[in-house]
């Protein structure tokens, strides 16, 4: 179910044991994911540099409405690499929630001195309840058998 | 080629005559137009359009074929095309047109960009809450993600899942709640949103038969028929309440499903264990089924264990309050255990001052010790788990008792036994200490008489102990031998320990005093019935006293 995850330090270099196909793997996946976003990346400065090229007013007037019609089709190009990179940062996100095992570990510590401290206090308090019922059931004991319902005999 | 030339001629001109010449021919064509438009509105309205499409076609056939002509460069060539030298003001108007049309088009691509930016800030932001919530969200429940449903529906496919499985033993049937699953949805401005199902009740109420008030085992949550979509569009200020409100709803509301799936399995598991009476004892039946519903709704994982020594102690105790009730003697001591699978009693017998004072009057050098005869003897149960501990005192040590050292007094046994032995183990250890204490003073007390001069005295001949009654025989002059028999019973309705007086001649068997038979009373037997301690004492006085002098 789970996404697979990002290794959270550099790359694997030599895992050992059952980890080293998981570690190739989560090595690949950072590659892919650095590779998407040096592309998205260059695909923003290059659009943007032909739009500053191509500022200069020509004469014929036939290359301008021509350089018209190619720079919205770069500003279009811009926009769509910016998109992918959100896309990216949402995906690293779901990355983080589902394989961030630090904060993972992290929250089920916290949940652990959590729980474990509601339980003593709860055994605390159960314990306290347990002594005071205690010394009531002796003390009713005793002023049962001591009253008159058990001195006469119960035939 | 003549053909083309004639054609070429035919070209007419005359509009361009015509438009130099308006005036003269406004005024016919006026005059000629009203008869026109009276006739012609008659006709189809679509007519002056498709009459200006004909001429148009004329002429553009014309024109084409003229170029043609002159392409073919036939019979008309172009002699030479100049272009005027622009004037430098036509220049620099030409200049600032197309500078113009590069600054619009500019201008456009800024209006682009800036709508573009405003639109992924947005979507920025509205992924930002999300997965601010659902982080926080994880930090205390179980998010999943369905790679297929997320392919399938345009949502992201997350669901939190709170199945649990910590009540069900393995040979439980498996069934996860409709409620397991519960999806996360963006809702109508984009944020987290967890969808109930519908008509979701959560109130758990019920009663238990046989207990005059009702236990609330179920603890009732709020009834939610709606999701969570609803509530934004009935209350369009919620949009635009704090992110951490929203977050802090989210978790009430998963923790009232969470609870209420808990109360389903432990109302699941109530129903079996009332469906399979295994563990009900027959004598107390309403107060059984309580027990076991009260130990079994403790939600650890060792409810199996709590089960089953729930039903030892409630056996046990059973037993104990039947023993206690019906001997005037017998006290019970209970000593709570807070461990589930433990629990221990302590039946004391307590010894009427009356017969200790009794022998207290005699001026002997042992008057001393007759103070130290405790007047209390215990008997202690422990049942841990399974197994059950009886620790009682047993027999005192006579000599002991006479040299009043209290500390010898008596030595203690403890011993293992099952179940169905306990009762009349426990009213074993009673007789034991009833009788031998009573012995012990009866003794001390003929002792007296001895000294002070009497010469008969009953022989005491043994005292037997059987599975369940105990005799205490005396031999006569003639030979004869009177028991004092006590049978216990623990079934028996009225007491338990009753006692029987027989009188034989000393050569009867022992299953002769069975009290099987025995609810007759002939010549040999008589029923003492169920005596007090001082009752006892007092009989076996004037018993001895008959039989002695």
């Amino acid at each position: 179910m789970n996404k697979g995850g990002v290794g959270l330090g550099g790359g694997a270099g030599g895992g050992a044991g059952p980890t080293a196909a998981a570690a190739a793997a989560a090595a690949q996946k950072q590659k892919t994911l650095l590779q998407r976003v040096d592309t998205d990346i260059g695909n923003l400065v290059d659009n943007f540099g032909f739009l500053v090229n191509v500022a200069r007013v020509n004469d014929p007037p036939v290359r301008n409405s021509q350089e018209s019609f190619m720079m919205e089709m770069r500003a279009a190009r811009m926009v769509q690499a910016a998109d992918s990179l959100l896309k990216l940062v949402s995906e690293l996100k779901q990355t983080a929630i589902f394989s961030g095992f630090a904060s993972l570990n992290d929250h089920v510590d916290q949940r652990m001195e959590e729980f474990n401290k509601l339980a003593e206090n709860t055994n605390g308090r159960l314990a306290r309840i347990g002594e005071e019922a205690a010394a009531s059931l002796k003390e009713l004991e005793s002023h049962y058998y001591s009253s008159t319902l058990r001195t006469s005999v119960p035939e | 080629m003549m053909k083309r030339v004639n054609l070429i001629r035919r070209i007419d001109f005359a509009w361009a005559v015509e438009r130099e010449d308006p005036s003269k021919k406004q005024k016919s064509e006026g005059a000629s137009a009203k008869e026109g438009t009276s006739t012609s509105q008659q006709q189809w309205p679509w007519q002056s359009l498709v009459e200006n499409l004909q001429l148009a076609h004329q002429e553009l056939s014309v024109i084409i074929d003229l170029i043609n002509t002159v392409e073919a460069n036939d019979a008309v060539t172009v002699a030479g095309m100049t272009r005027p030298k622009q004037l430098p003001n036509e220049h620099l108007s030409d200049l600032a047109v197309s500078t113009a049309t590069k600054l619009q088009c500019f201008r456009n691509l800024g209006k682009y960009f800036k709508q573009s930016a405003k639109s992924l800030e947005e979507q920025i932001a509205r992924e930002a809450r999300f997965y601010g919530a659902l982080i926080r969200l994880q930090q205390n429940w179980k998010i999943k993600r369905h790679r297929l449903v997320a392919a399938a529906s345009g949502n992201e496919g997350f669901y939190i899942d709170l199945f649990d499985n910590s009540l069900y033993d393995s040979a439980a049937i498996f069934r996860p709640s409709s409620l397991s699953t519960i999806p996360i949805e963006h809702d109508a401005a984009g944020m987290l949103a967890v969808n109930l199902p519908r008509k979701s009740c959560h109130s758990l109420q019920f009663e238990v038969l046989g207990l005059s008030s009702a236990s609330n085992l179920g603890k009732s949550g709020e009834t939610k028929t709606s999701a969570g979509g609803n509530d934004s569009s009935k209350e369009p200020g919620k949009e635009y309440a704090s992110n951490d409100e929203r977050v802090r709803e989210i978790h009430l509301t998963l923790r009232e499903v969470h609870r209420a799936i808990h109360d389903e399995q432990v109302f699941d598991l109530v129903n079996r264990e009332a469906c399979n009476p295994s563990l009900v004892n027959d004598e107390t039946n309403g107060s059984s089924h309580r027990n076991t519903t009260e130990t079994s709704c403790v939600p650890s994982a060792s409810v199996d264990g709590a089960k089953f020594g729930g039903s030892i102690n409630q056996r046990n105790w059973g037993s104990q309050v039947h023993l206690v009730y019906r001997t005037p003697y017998v006290h019970l001591v209970s000593h709570p255990t807070w461990h589930s699978r433990t629990s221990s009693w302590t039946l004391s017998v307590k010894i009427p001052q009356s017969i200790l004072h009794a022998g207290s009057q005699i001026p002997m050098p042992t008057a001393a010790a007759v103070k130290n005869i405790r007047s209390q003897f215990w008997t202690r149960v422990l049942v841990i788990d399974d197994s059950i501990r009886v620790e009682g005192e047993g027999a005192p040590n006579v000599v002991g008792l006479f040299r009043g050292r209290p500390d010898s007094v008596s030595s203690i046994n403890g011993y293992d036994c099952d179940l169905v032995d306990l009762p009349i183990i426990l009213l074993q250890q009673l007789e034991t200490v009833v009788f031998l204490v009573v012995l012990c003073v009866l003794i001390r007390r003929s002792l007296v008489r001895l000294s002070s001069g009497c010469t008969r005295k009953p022989l005491l001949l043994v005292s037997k102990r059987q599975r369940d009654f105990l005799s205490l025989a005396f031999e006569l002059d003639q030979g004869e031998i009177v028991r004092l028999v006590a049978h216990v019973d623990p079934e028996d309705t009225q007491g338990c320990i009753s006692w029987w007086l027989t009188v034989d001649d000393g050569i009867v068997e022992e299953h002769k005093l069975h009290p099987d038979m025995s609810d007759v009373e002939s010549e040999s037997r008589k029923f003492l019935g169920y005596l007090s301690l001082e009752v006892l004492y007092s009989t076996l006085l004037d018993f001895l006293n008959l039989c002695s002098c």
